[in-house]
């Protein structure tokens, strides 16, 4: 008899399962419902930048994270490895977006000094631990639809750091260890000739992001990044990102580079790996960096 | 030649390639070449059909249209967009959307559609976003909620 049931109701469930859509047709108004999440083009939410914003590797860009409309909401975690000769880097992180206009994130930075830790009297293995929270507003255009204008997208952000050895870098005269940065993105999708363009302008304190303090009065300093879309789930570009060299006495600072390729598979996943040229890094000169960066998200 | 150096070399380079990038070789010959000419793009136009109708999220907006005439207007469409010499006389983009409550996610849903329906036509990816760019600012006439 239980045979004979189930029987019945895998039948049941076939008719069904055939009649439900013309039914549904039928009954459907002329109004779909929406999904809640995903409704943004393949890639436009960027990868995750170094600081745990929707951007590039290096910069933010004005894209808000996530494949979220203005509908919709989006969200992402993210896991990125540096290794360069003498030091290495781990940072982890979320971001959320709310409706294509908002974009909050958090990441932890926790940079390794390996042998320089003990080349310094710290310790092999020291670390530095830096916490960034940041929000991202958008504030004007649309990168990938205003393809009749060149007016790019616009948002501004802030990005508010506290690292874990405050003493230690007061003591090496590196300032003190928490800052916000503030910077302006201006994002454009060129797609008639598949090149992205953005622009950011950051005022920063920081030294090495943040990770050796932060010093002295705000600063000016630009980003860019220029990337190729060679199809819909590969893109390729290169990036650079000023820095402020304010503790040059102690540890001078380059500005950096790096060249990426991203790999998006579909909406809930990339792969991001990168060159990074890091110039001098505490006191190793002529660092350069493998970056390996995995996003998962909506 | 010798006499230049690396650095130099390397920003004529990225010049060379810069220009190679901006002035393409499109002005010349067909403009529909890249698309199968006219026959191509009602090619892609059935596609898109296709795609649509078999997507969950656009099937609604499509169910009880004369999608013949659709299809119709939309060859002819990108024809003209494209530079092919054909005349779009069809409906005004905002008329024919007014009320139907398309969304963003609505919108790029049928650029997916229409993007996966180009590659099934081989139509190259940089020509593929040529066309796009031409068809994105429409989202200001279409999307409205």
């Amino acid at each position: 008899m239980g045979h004979v049931c189930t029987k019945l109701a895998v039948v049941m469930g076939l008719a069904v399962a055939a009649a439900g859509p013309a039914l549904a047709q039928l009954a459907a108004p002329p109004v779909t419902t929406d999904a809640l999440y995903g409704g943004k083009l393949l890639a436009t939410g960027g990868v995750s930048q170094l600081e745990g914003a929707g951007g590039g590797g290096l910069t933010p860009w004005a894209l808000i994270s996530g494949y979220g409309t203005d509908n919709q909401i989006g969200g992402n975690a993210h896991f990125t490895h540096i290794k360069s000769q003498d030091f290495h880097l781990n940072t982890y992180g979320a971001a959320m977006g709310l409706y294509d206009r908002f974009e909050f994130s958090v990441a932890r930075q926790e940079f390794d000094t390996e042998n320089v830790g003990a080349a310094l009297g710290l310790g092999r293995g020291f670390t530095i631990t830096q916490d960034v929270i940041g929000v991202k507003v958008k504030i004007a255009g649309d990168a990938v639809l205003d393809q009749d204008r060149l007016l790019p997208q616009f948002a501004i952000g802030a990005q508010y750091k506290h690292n874990n050895r405050g003493a230690l870098l007061r003591t090496l005269g590196a300032g003190g260890n928490d800052g916000v940065d503030f910077y302006v993105s201006a994002t454009k999708l060129l797609l008639a000739e598949s090149l992205l363009l953005n622009g950011t302008l950051r005022f920063t304190k920081a030294n090495q992001t943040g990770i050796l303090g932060f010093t002295g009065d705000y600063k000016p300093m630009l980003e860019g990044s220029a990337a190729v879309l060679l199809n819909r789930h590969w893109v390729l570009g290169a990036e650079y990102r000023m820095k402020t060299n304010r503790i040059a006495a102690v540890a001078r600072e380059d500005d950096w580079y790096d060249a990426f390729v991203a790999w998006f598979p579909n909406k809930h996943i990339s792969v991001t790996v990168a060159y990074v040229r890091l110039g001098n890094v505490v006191i190793r000169d002529n660092q350069n960096a493998a970056y390996l960066s995995l996003q998962v998200g909506f | 030649m010798r006499l230049i150096n690396g650095r130099r070399r390397f920003l004529i380079a990225m010049a060379c390639m810069t220009a190679a990038r901006v002035i393409p070789a499109r002005a010349a010959a067909d403009p529909l070449a890249d698309f199968g000419g006219r026959d191509g793009i009602k090619a892609i136009v059935d596609d898109l059909e296709l795609n649509y109708m078999s997507d969950a999220r656009l099937r609604p907006f499509f169910a009880n249209v004369d999608r013949k005439r659709i299809s119709q207007q939309l060859t002819i469409q990108f024809c003209s967009l494209l530079g092919g010499g054909c005349e779009y006389t069809g409906a005004n983009m905002k008329g024919v959307h007014r009320g139907l409550g398309i969304t963003m996610e609505d919108f790029n849903a049928l650029i997916e559609a229409l993007q996966d329906a180009m590659d099934k036509n081989k139509v190259a990816f940089r020509a593929q976003n040529r066309l796009l760019a031409l068809l994105a600012p429409m989202h200001r006439d279409i999307v409205e909620a």
